[in-house]
């Protein structure tokens, strides 16, 4: 029996979501191959394990909830021994005494900032942890928008034509005229309206239409409160999205099934894809909203041309492959309905409910139980791989003599 | 997957029909997989578990007599009645390898056909949160329940008696949230709820995964414990997290893996 670490929350806007992901991950696990122990990370960046956070109820936590569970943390100094949370607690006569709860692999079930973007990931790698998902680099690149746009235009994958904005040294706002001259100069010849959204953060958080370049300067301004940079982009017209997910967990990098998400405005937004229950919005606190589980889909649309699905799943992989990434990936892409014309968007490199929901209607038929089978196995491996490498004497560099 | 076209079937039953409602999605690949619904459920509660095996297999979504779109039934039935109808229903379809797919109720109806002689088609038997055991109580619970049951007689011996309404008051307050909303089913209720199935389930001979939810109050996994000792070749799984209800939701992702993984082991699949 593998004892499982489920990280989720995190210091991110997309903190509740990564609530939902996680909880969805610790009632998935195989209970006859996994032992799940959840790792939270709270807004104020505390974290904590304990069995009353497998329970929806305790979020967010509160006072007397905190007191049941253990405060805990990483240790990167500690020696390898094997994975382990250190487990921090006060003395009644003064001083700190630190316990360990061991486990065999992390998984992280983290969105955005932090957990997403390569930093966890680090943290993992420096601590010698196996955990489930994609390395720091693949993270990290693909947590930026920006970054992997470039990566892909380099691959011949198409990807709508932007500009990065970054965010100015003494505020937010950036004069019109500013940025009227670098549209007109990094973005010729594409009109209004176009697309501004934040460059690191995903769930479709800040995404924003704009019609003119008040409305732009206005965008930017909300969007330099939650990120450092905006990535402005042609607004793609007759708008479809289409999502695929990747993995090669079970051998070669395989595409599940292709999504087409049913939002209700010209963008899906964060309220579309989380909030949305029985067809009208709910809060996601203490409803029973499943996150992207339950946002509304057409599994492979008819409308796709069998050309289309193809560049679609090519796309996906050589994206995938490309950034060296693991676990269960989702792929956007943006459509022109009108000319059929297909843009990648983004990559999501841990996608809400990581994707379960289009993995089983693929030919794997994979439930989200299976699915995480595949993924803890993938993230193992991996472990051990990357085991052999750390060793002196196999790179025969040692110079001083092991002692003891 | 597309909603099955409903329909009330009639099944000769007894020199009767009894309409049973049949919901059926049609599929030419693999085995056929019947759908019987829990207690004041029908049909659409396997509705998550039945698209994971959209265009793998026929499902045969049942509404018994009372539930769903299907009439109640002629009487006070018993369980042995629906396990009846459903063997007198299956005994109209074609020969096909089939595995009948319980919850709660509909597991009490499955054990007491399987128990009687299913068609030889029958391959496997799925009993998720299977109900039909009588619980282990503590002392006290056991005199708290002996003392209601008293009451609950006087009060119906003094509403006839005395013309009072003594027992409809006695119901609001002390009866399950099931009989009180059984109406004319609920003759049928207090024969179900007061049986104990454990002699039908010591005859049962077919492999059959038993599932439960490890939060189920309504019925326990020390039940799936019993009926695992009673049923010869049977297995047992216990899913942490899941409760009565939530072991058929969307949420239900162990109890997916469970049954593709039992009906392959069938070579169903």
């Amino acid at each position: 029996m593998k004892i499982v670490a489920v990280f989720f929350g995190g210091q991110t806007v997309e903190h509740d979501v990564s609530i939902l992901t996680g909880l969805q991950a610790l009632s998935a696990l195989d209970a006859q191959k996994f032992h799940g122990i959840p790792v939270y990370i709270a807004p104020d960046g505390a974290w904590y394990t304990g069995e009353a956070l497998k329970s929806r109820e305790s979020y967010l936590l509160g006072e007397e909830t905190k007191k049941g569970l253990a405060r805990v943390g990483l240790f990167a100094g500690r020696p390898t021994s094997g994975p382990a949370l250190t487990q921090l607690e006060r003395r009644r006569l003064g001083g700190l005494e630190a316990k360990e709860i061991p486990f065999d692999i992390a998984l992280p079930a983290m969105h955005g900032t932090g957990g997403e973007d390569g930093a966890l990931q680090g943290l993992f790698e420096l601590c010698h942890i196996p955990y489930v998902g994609s390395r720091p680099l693949g993270s990290a690149a693909t947590m930026d928008k920006a970054f992997t746009k470039r990566v892909l235009m380099g691959l011949g994958i198409p990807v709508v034509p932007f500009i990065e904005v970054e965010r100015p040294a003494e505020g937010a706002f950036i004069e019109a005229k500013v940025l009227k001259e670098r549209l007109d100069r990094e973005l010729t010849g594409i009109p209004f309206p176009l697309c501004a959204k934040p460059r690191d953060l995903g769930s479709s958080v800040g995404v924003t239409r704009v019609e003119d370049i008040d409305a732009l300067a206005a965008a930017l301004v909300a969007i330099f409160r939650l990120d450092g940079a905006a990535v402005v982009e042609a607004f793609v017209p007759n708008l479809v999205e289409y999502n695929v997910a990747v993995t090669r967990a079970l051998g070669e990098a395989t595409p599940s099934v292709i999504e087409r998400p049913l939002g209700k405005a010209a963008v899906l937004d964060f309220a579309d894809k989380y909030l949305q229950e029985g067809g009208k919005a709910s809060k996601v606190e203490g409803a029973v909203s499943e996150g992207m589980a339950s946002a509304v889909r057409i599994i492979n649309p008819a409308e796709l041309t069998e050309d289309q699905a193809r560049r679609i799943r090519d796309y996906a992989v050589r994206a995938f492959s490309a950034f060296g990434l693991r676990g269960s990936v989702r792929i956007d892409f943006l459509c022109d309905a009108a000319t059929g014309e297909i843009w990648l968007n983004e990559i999501n490199n841990i996608p809400g409910s990581l994707s379960y929901y289009l993995w089983e209607p693929s030919a794997l038929k994979l439930s989200f139980t299976d699915l995480l089978t595949a993924l803890v196995e993938e993230g193992l491996r991996a472990a051990r791989a990357a085991r052999a490498e750390r060793s002196a004497d196999l790179a025969k560099s040692v110079i001083f003599k092991r002692r003891g | 997957m597309a909603a099955p076209a409903p329909s009330l079937v009639e099944v000769g039953l007894d020199g009767a029909r009894v309409p049973l409602g049949v919901h059926v999605t049609p599929c030419t690949e693999g085995p056929r997989l019947v759908w019987l619904h829990g207690w004041g459920q029908d049909h659409r509660a396997f509705a998550a578990l039945q698209s994971f095996f959209a265009g793998e297999a026929e499902h045969v979504g049942l509404d018994m007599p009372g539930f769903g779109i299907a009439p109640p039934p002629p009487g006070d039935w018993s369980t042995q009645d629906y396990g009846r109808l459903l063997g007198a229903y299956l005994a109209t379809l074609a020969p096909r390898p089939t595995v009948l797919v319980g919850h709660s109720f509909g597991v009490r109806v499955i054990l007491r056909l399987a128990a009687a002689g299913a068609p030889g088609w029958v391959a496997r038997l799925v009993l998720i949160a299977g109900a039909g055991l009588q619980r282990r109580r503590s002392a006290p619970a056991r005199l708290r329940a002996a003392a209601l049951k008293l009451l609950g007689r006087a009060a119906r011996l003094a509403d006839r008696l005395l013309g009072t309404k003594l027992h409809a008051a006695y119901a609001a307050r002390f009866g399950s949230a099931d009989y009180r909303k059984a109406g004319p089913l609920r003759g049928t209720f207090v024969k179900v709820v007061t049986e104990d199935q454990s002699d039908t389930a010591a005859r049962v001979k077919l492999p059959t995964l038993l599932l439960y939810g490890e939060k189920d109050t309504e019925t326990p996994p020390e039940f799936g414990t019993r009926y695992r000792a009673l049923i010869a070749g049977s297995t047992l799984r216990v899913l942490p997290g899941l409760d009565h209800y939530s072991v058929l939701g969307t949420s239900a992702h162990q109890v997916k893996s469970a049954l593709r993984a039992f009906l392959k082991e069938g070579g169903l699949l």
